[in-house]
């Protein structure tokens, strides 16, 4: 009986060592996000992609503020032995980061990387890290190409009086890019236009807190009709711009056109072309294919044979500027599920469309093709 | 014989449980995540012993240490400090920019122990001298160095900062000179809060600062110590805090302050103050803390449940080390 036991827990032991042989290994997922739709679903695509490939991912929440010893901090505790690769979403860090694990595969997703790509970043020096393999951001990686998308936005609208708000320059430079390139091109446009549109003001900064209600008491605000809010105007702007509409402060029927994504159902009830939020830009949901392509090239040595070297790529980018992409989001996207099934079920990409883009999978893959397709998502995906 | 000895000699172990129960529960629950760690991350086959683990568990036990070894004192005077992370944040700022600077260290970390004793001794006396909580003044610093930290953040246009490579910070990411300097600064202010008149009456204070104030001890001169031991261990928190990456940010020393309150307690500190204030509550809680924060990822646990474990761990301290006789917890 005892021989039979013991042989028993053998095999068991046996059968855990080769089950363990299987994993390719441990993904971190540095992440900026701890909560919501975009979070929940990153992370029940991951895990599906992951087992699909053999790996595990583990999520790490990054510094709340980017702080460069708090990431560090919080990815030294969650490496183990078996981590070969990390998807980072914060760039404060990172160099200290690679220089501590220098065999570790890093890929950015999610953010922009100015601490990287900026001249004088504090991240700067891993652009020279051989294990380091790019980055596909946040929509648009150029402030230039975001200020012109709202200043077209704000012209299609028909817009008369306008006022921008942006995040410090020293936090969020591209705000500040945005912020010009989209004056400059509404000022291209009121040479030719017969009736002009007006900025009110220069941009206000928000220092990491909401925008005042007294806002609306300086000149010419109460009488605005748009406010383009380049920080995360969901949270910073979308309240104050509901508390001025009820204390009658403001014009009844003045919007926002802002970015990112909040599935929170009482904001997303007030979407659309006649509500508070006419427009959202966030990075589309299924563009983190791409990272996890790319650390699985890098991982199983098998990297695309026309991979470029490091690059900064947009992601895939969600215009949603109408009631009907609104509610195309909120019902047929992967935000408006609740549990992970109709999560995956709702994404514009199953593991059978996107394997081949995979050099484990597929190793006649092509980078460039992979960039493609993982900048091809929009929201007109959701609405067929 | 004296009285004492006498008492001490008739005490039975439930008398002395009863007198000693957070020493004991904080020793124990230290003891106990040492054993199941060592257990279950050797089951899991990466002992949280390891070199490199180690090497995390100190890195990540250090700042907190150092800060909550000096916050002793002040908790001890029945006080808290909540400047203490924009400190470390403006400290670690200010040793980045004049080490950049000067290409000295050692200006940059007398500059930031100058600053840090004039917050102290103003910390220390505002609350006397103005009649007002003490906790006050430190709200007030740190509203101030929050708005100096942003004005120099957006001067400088950035949010990190990095140390120039000329300046060799490898020694502060040793794990031997960190538990040396822990090591030191705790025989130092150890010395001080229980050899000398400083932390005998810092505890007295806290215990009763009627009575204290009537023995013929100037309460003020004896409340700014306390502040002027804390701020240098600060700008020692704030050196090892910033050589561990040679960069500081506009972020860096956020929360801070919670850190080392939720390690004093965990280390079994009342949150009055008074005579049963211990050195070691300081490294026996932020050990516990760190332990917890390396040790649960090894064994498996998701980072999101890591969180809700040290609150329950939390809580659960709280309740069977600060509850008031009556059953009640401390304003």
């Amino acid at each position: 009986m005892k021989k039979l036991i013991a042989i028993a827990m053998i095999l068991v032991m046996l059968l855990g060592i080769s089950a363990l042989a299987q994993a390719e290994g441990k993904i971190l997922y540095l992440s900026n996000l701890n909560s919501g739709a975009q979070y929940e679903f990153y992370v029940a695509y991951m895990n599906m992609m992951a087992k699909e490939l053999g790996y595990t991912v583990e999520i790490v929440y990054g510094d709340s503020f980017n702080d460069p010893a708090g990431n560090l901090k919080n990815v030294k505790n969650a490496y183990t032995s078996d981590v070969v690769g990390l998807i980072s979403c914060m760039d404060g860090g990172l160099i200290n980061i690679m220089e501590e694990y220098p065999d570790m595969w890093v890929v950015g997703f999610f953010s922009d990387y100015d601490n990287v790509f900026n001249p004088g970043g504090t991240s700067e020096g891993i652009l020279q890290k051989d294990h380091f393999l790019g980055l596909m951001g946040d929509n648009y990686i150029s402030g230039v190409a975001l200020g012109e998308a709202y200043a077209q936005e704000v012209i299609d609208r028909g817009y008369k009086r306008v006022s921008t708000c942006i995040f410090p320059v020293y936090a969020y430079p591209k705000h500040t890019v945005a912020d010009k390139a989209f004056r400059d091109y509404i000022e291209k446009y009121n040479e030719t236009a017969a009736e002009k549109i007006e900025l009110v003001g220069d941009a206000t900064v928000l220092n990491f807190s909401p925008l005042e209600t007294n806002y609306f008491f300086e000149d010419g605000h109460d009488t605005l009709d748009c406010i383009v809010g380049f920080c995360a105007g969901t949270t910073f702007v979308y309240p104050t711009v509901v508390e001025a509409k009820a204390m009658g402060i403001c014009k009844d029927d003045m919007q926002l056109i802002t970015g990112g994504f909040d599935n929170d159902p009482d904001l997303m009830a007030d979407c659309g072309d006649d509500k508070n939020i006419v427009r959202l830009t966030t990075a589309a949901f299924e563009s983190i294919i791409w990272p996890m392509a790319m650390m699985d090239a890098a991982v199983s040595g098998n990297m695309y044979k026309d991979y470029p070297g490091v690059e900064r790529l947009d992601s895939g980018i969600m215009v949603i500027n109408s009631t009907a992409k609104f509610e195309a989001v909120i019902n047929n996207s992967p935000m408006g599920a609740t549990n992970d099934e109709d999560r995956l079920g709702k994404a514009q990409a199953s593991w059978d469309d996107m394997k081949n883009y995979f050099t484990s999978v597929n190793p006649d893959a092509s980078y460039k093709d992979l960039t493609a397709f993982c900048q091809s998502f929009t929201v007109e995906g959701y609405m067929k | 014989m004296t009285a004492t000895a006498h008492e001490k000699e008739r005490q039975t172990p439930q008398q002395w449980l009863s007198k000693h129960g957070s020493a004991v529960a904080s020793v124990s629950g230290l003891l106990f995540c040492i054993i199941f760690f060592t257990i279950t991350t050797g089951i899991k086959g990466e002992s949280i012993w390891s070199a490199s683990k180690l090497s995390t568990l100190i890195g990540d036990v250090i700042v907190t240490a150092l800060m909550a070894v000096g916050a002793v004192f002040i908790y001890s005077l029945g006080n808290m400090d909540v400047s203490i992370g924009k400190q470390v944040g403006l400290y670690s700022t200010l040793l980045v920019l004049i080490g950049n600077a000067t290409g000295n260290l050692l200006i940059a970390i007398l500059v930031c122990l100058v600053i840090a004793v004039v917050i102290g001794i103003i910390n220390g006396s505002a609350g006397e001298l103005l009649h007002m909580y003490s906790v006050i003044s430190s709200v007030v610093f740190m509203m101030v160095l929050s708005g100096i930290s942003t004005i120099i953040y957006s001067n400088i246009g950035s949010r990190n900062i990095s140390m120039i490579p000329e300046i060799d910070l490898t020694l502060f990411r040793q794990p031997w000179f960190m538990v040396l300097v822990l090591a030191i600064e705790t025989a130092v202010i150890g010395y001080f809060f229980y050899f000398t008149k400083f932390g005998k009456y810092a505890r007295a204070i806290g215990a009763n600062q009627t009575a204290t104030a009537q023995s013929g001890v100037h309460i003020i001169l004896y409340r700014v110590i306390p502040y002027i031991f804390l701020a240098c261990c600060l700008v020692t928190a704030s050196l090892f805090q910033m050589g561990y990456t040679g960069a500081a940010s506009d972020a860096t020393g956020t929360g801070f302050e919670m850190n080392v309150m939720v390690s004093l307690i965990l280390g079994g500190m009342p949150l009055k103050g008074g005579m049963k204030s211990r050195l070691s509550c300081a490294i026996i809680g932020s050990l516990t803390y760190s332990l917890l924060a390396v040790g649960l990822p090894i064994i498996g646990v998701p980072t999101r449940l890591t969180f809700l474990i040290k609150a329950a761990i939390f809580l659960i301290v709280v309740l069977i080390t600060c509850r008031e006789k009556h059953g009640v917890l401390p304003r």
